[in-house]
């Protein structure tokens, strides 16, 4: 692929990445590999794709305080260790199977988001700036919406886990990010706000990638000019995602997502 | 206590360096470029640790015993995930 369309492809999975809470690898792995990368290759730029938007999101999203970092902690505890065993095991499952498993996951996670209408954590009129952000020792907290402020409470708690889980799992048996699983989990199964699963998810993915680059750059896969490329395209692109989730209303994050999901899961099942 | 707007001027710093690294990585040719997109690997490895690391100490001084040592063991399992991968 040349430069220019690789810095464009990266600007691109990273900004829609970060929107979304994806993190972008599932996104712009597949292009790459079409675009006729080897995969061994592809992997290590989509985790450089994560982590860039993951930085580039981190202050904007710190200062809106709309990341619940003790969720994006417990539940990464869970991911993180299911990934390693699914890195573990990885040998162990079919590449085919495994597409159509995880397109049946995105498939589902779209259908999820997409048929609910409405904003479930409605603004509560009492709150004041004073109270965004989290309320320690719980996993609760508010968040800004235009000019009002949401509480709200992750709910089904060993339910999420679960999901949060098999999102690690998955992210470790595919080399891919989970962020594609951890946002509409934590939206759909345990009821945090979109916009906040999808910070807090993008908060987790840049910590998974972290852990994924180490161990592609020891293996001597990450091609330097390639990733400094795609981390600066990245770094754009991640900015001007977390600019558009900020002044976008969550119906449309939630049905936006639903509908990338949708594309991945298809994409997936059909390259199997 | 809450750092959280300490930490946020800190990554932006980090952003600005990795995206200078970055640019450098991918348009200065020969070992200076090298490096410089080397540099801008290990911010990316780098900046999620020292997040983590950072809202350990930021939950530990405001006494949120529980989060803190769910921050630990997040820690740890990712120095475990690191050593295994590595080794294997």
């Amino acid at each position: 692929m040349n430069p220019v369309a690789l810095a464009f492809a990266a600007f691109l999975t990273a900004a829609i990445g970060t929107l979304g809470g994806l993190g972008g690898a599932i996104l712009l792995v597949p292009i790459l590999v079409l675009s006729g990368m080897e995969a061994k290759f592809a992997a290590p730029l989509g985790l450089v794709s994560v982590a860039a938007g993951s930085l580039a999101a981190a202050p904007h999203q710190l200062t809106a305080r709309v990341v619940n970092h003790r969720l994006g902690v417990a539940t990464e505890i869970v991911a993180s260790s299911a990934a390693l065993v699914g890195a573990l095991v990885s040998g162990l499952i079919g590449q085919s199977l495994l597409a159509v498993l995880l397109g049946c996951v995105a498939l589902v996670a779209a259908f999820a988001g997409g048929r609910r209408k409405g904003i479930r954590n409605l603004p509560d009129p009492s709150l004041t700036a004073a109270d965004v952000g989290e309320t320690p020792g719980t996993l609760a907290g508010a968040y800004p919406l235009g000019d009002e402020f949401v509480p709200y409470r992750a709910k089904r708690l060993p339910v999420g886990l679960l999901g949060m889980g098999m999102a690690g799992l998955i992210s470790g048996l595919s080399g891919v990010g989970g962020g594609w699983v951890k946002t509409p989990t934590a939206s759909e199964v345990m009821h945090v706000p979109v916009k906040v699963a999808a910070a807090t998810s993008t908060f987790t993915v840049g910590v998974t990638a972290a852990v994924g680059l180490l161990v592609y750059e020891s293996q001597g896969r990450v091609v330097v000019s390639d990733a400094a490329l795609v981390a600066a395209a990245g770094l754009v692109g991640g900015t001007v995602g977390v600019r558009l989730q900020h002044v976008l209303p969550p119906p449309l994050v939630r049905r936006g997502l639903s509908v990338i999901l949708a594309v991945i899961g298809v994409l997936l099942i059909v390259r199997r | 206590m809450n750092d959280l707007n300490t930490l946020s001027k800190i990554l932006m710093v980090a952003l600005v360096i990795t995206f200078a690294c970055a640019l450098g990585g991918a348009f200065i040719p020969g070992t200076v470029g090298q490096w410089s997109g080397t540099a801008c690997i290990i911010i990316l490895i780098a900046v999620p640790v020292l997040r983590v690391t950072w809202l350990v100490v930021d939950w530990t001084r405001a006494r949120d015993v529980k989060f803190a040592l769910l921050g630990c063991a997040l820690l740890v399992v990712l120095a475990t995930s690191g050593a295994i991968a590595l080794l294997r």
